[in-house]
């Protein structure tokens, strides 16, 4: 039974170890216990974001198709090209997975934070429960499913709400923009999004695991700073390899496969 | 001051590095600094596997590792503060344990719960009702206990239970107590705590291991 410091202590090793170590122990997710975990965890992560998006995304949907069609006097296909692009594959995951940081992100660290202070930690583990399996098993599954599902809704709402506000706003009809919409949008740009979502929410669960339940002593805001601000930086690092990955380019250019 | 040396008990459990703590035996311990406590129950639960300095070399030190090792992990320990977790409810908390095992085992242990705070006159409702915040310093302790009997260990630590009481609740840890002996009249207990030192006849039937004061 490691402590969940121990892991802080290897650097960004540690981190890697940790996700080895609660893909190994997945099936702990068979207990009832860590079920009711998971189940809070998705209902902190989740619920708190979902709340916060429907305005923002619908705005931003409205806002790419307005800027492409009266400033750049695209056509309707192109605007919706554009949106597919934008939304579906670069900026959906990417303010899915800042929102997540910010709204349920910093209440994690601190409620982790908190947990730790107080010895719930070792309380556990004297009760022979071993807190990878208790907390980080549920709340890495949580945050990346939560981040997923977070994903999609913005997406949905960002595409759906923009192209809806956009036909009762401007020279073009629903229909022209709906069509486009599944004219383009192809599979891949889904499995892209599932993957890209899925990595996020890794890398901020990892962050929020190691930093709030493994962090040195420190205090609770500490903590919460600390783990938004690496939470952001797993983020971009990952989407930065991903777009390596599968482009061959990132960092605007800057990193081109050889 | 070290009674240790000449208390017949721990002759008998430093013998028994050989054999073991007789089955039944209740031991009370003198830790006045809170670390030591601390990491005397992460030694007694296996989260540790060294001793604090203040017992590593002492007869007394041999009598808890000898206490650990035939306890097995079969150990509880009834929380000074119930050791609850904020984040779970009263009821909860106290079925966890045997919850996190399997939820069957959890639905008996609930009823049994329930029968334990009905032999020592309490109400079962309080802790089905209330979050752990709003109950009293007597009433988590209370929880933490039942919450460690209900696992049926070998060996049941009290953490400073009879600690910062009025006399009226201490009667009713002794209550506690009493009940665990009469169920578990094979198991051992070891308390912990300033007890032992300032008000020796609350715990009559402790035989002390020692006094560890803060500083030595």
């Amino acid at each position: 039974m490691a402590a969940i410091p121990a892991y802080r202590n290897d650097g960004p090793w540690g981190y890697v170890a940790l996700l080895r170590d609660a893909a190994l122990n997945l099936s702990a997710l068979g207990r009832p216990a860590v079920r009711d975990m998971f189940a809070r965890q998705i209902q902190i992560t989740g619920e708190a974001t979902l709340s916060a998006l429907v305005i923002r995304a619908a705005g931003l949907g409205t806002l790419i198709i307005a800027y492409m069609i009266h400033i750049l006097s695209a056509d309707a296909a192109y605007a919706v090209r554009i949106l597919i692009w934008a939304v579906l594959r670069e900026i959906g995951p990417l303010f899915a997975a800042m929102l997540l940081i910010m709204r349920s992100g910093t209440m994690l660290a601190a409620e982790f934070a908190e947990m730790r202070a107080r010895g719930e930690l070792d309380r556990l583990r004297m009760m022979g429960i071993d807190p990878l399996h208790y907390l980080v098993v549920p709340t890495l599954a949580a945050v990346t499913v939560s981040s997923i599902v977070v994903t999609f809704y913005f997406q949905l709402l960002a595409v759906g709400g923009g192209i809806l506000i956009s036909s009762l706003l401007m020279d073009v009809t629903l229909h022209e923009l709906a069509e486009h919409f599944f004219a383009l949008a192809t599979l891949s740009d889904i499995l892209y999004t599932l993957i890209k979502s899925a990595g996020f929410g890794i890398g901020i669960g990892l962050v929020l695991c190691v930093q709030g339940l493994g962090g040195r002593s420190a205090s609770v805001a500490q903590i919460v700073s600390r783990s938004v601000m690496q939470s952001i930086f797993a983020v971009l690092l990952f989407n930065a390899a991903f777009a390596y990955l599968v482009f061959g380019v990132a960092l605007f250019g800057i990193v081109k496969a050889p | 001051m070290n009674p240790a040396s000449t208390s017949p008990v721990v002759a008998r459990a430093t013998d028994s590095a050989r054999g073991t703590i007789p089955l039944g035996t209740s031991l009370s311990l003198v830790a006045a600094r809170r670390p030591d406590r601390d990491a005397l129950l992460h030694f007694l639960t296996g989260l540790e596997d060294e001793l604090p300095p203040c017992w590593a070399q002492s007869p007394v030190g041999a009598t808890l590792r000898a206490l650990r090792e035939v306890s097995g992990a079969q150990v509880a320990v009834a929380a000074e503060d119930g050791a609850m977790l904020q984040w779970l409810d009263t009821w909860n908390n106290i079925v966890l344990p045997l919850y996190y095992d399997s939820p069957a085992i959890a639905a008996a242990a609930e009823h049994r719960a329930e029968a334990i705070l009905l032999a020592l006159g309490e109400n079962a409702e309080i802790f089905r009702s209330r979050p752990v915040a709003a109950l009293s310093l007597y009433q988590q302790r209370l929880a933490g206990f039942v919450k460690a009997m209900l696992v049926e260990p070998q060996l049941l630590v009290l953490d400073a239970l009879y600690e910062r009481l009025g006399a009226a609740e201490q009667r009713q840890v002794t209550a506690w107590i009493t009940l665990f002996r009469r169920r578990y009249p094979l198991r051992r207990m070891l308390y912990v705590g300033l007890t032992v030192l300032r008000d020796p006849e609350l715990l009559p039937d402790f035989a002390p291991l020692d006094v560890v004061e803060a500083g030595t």
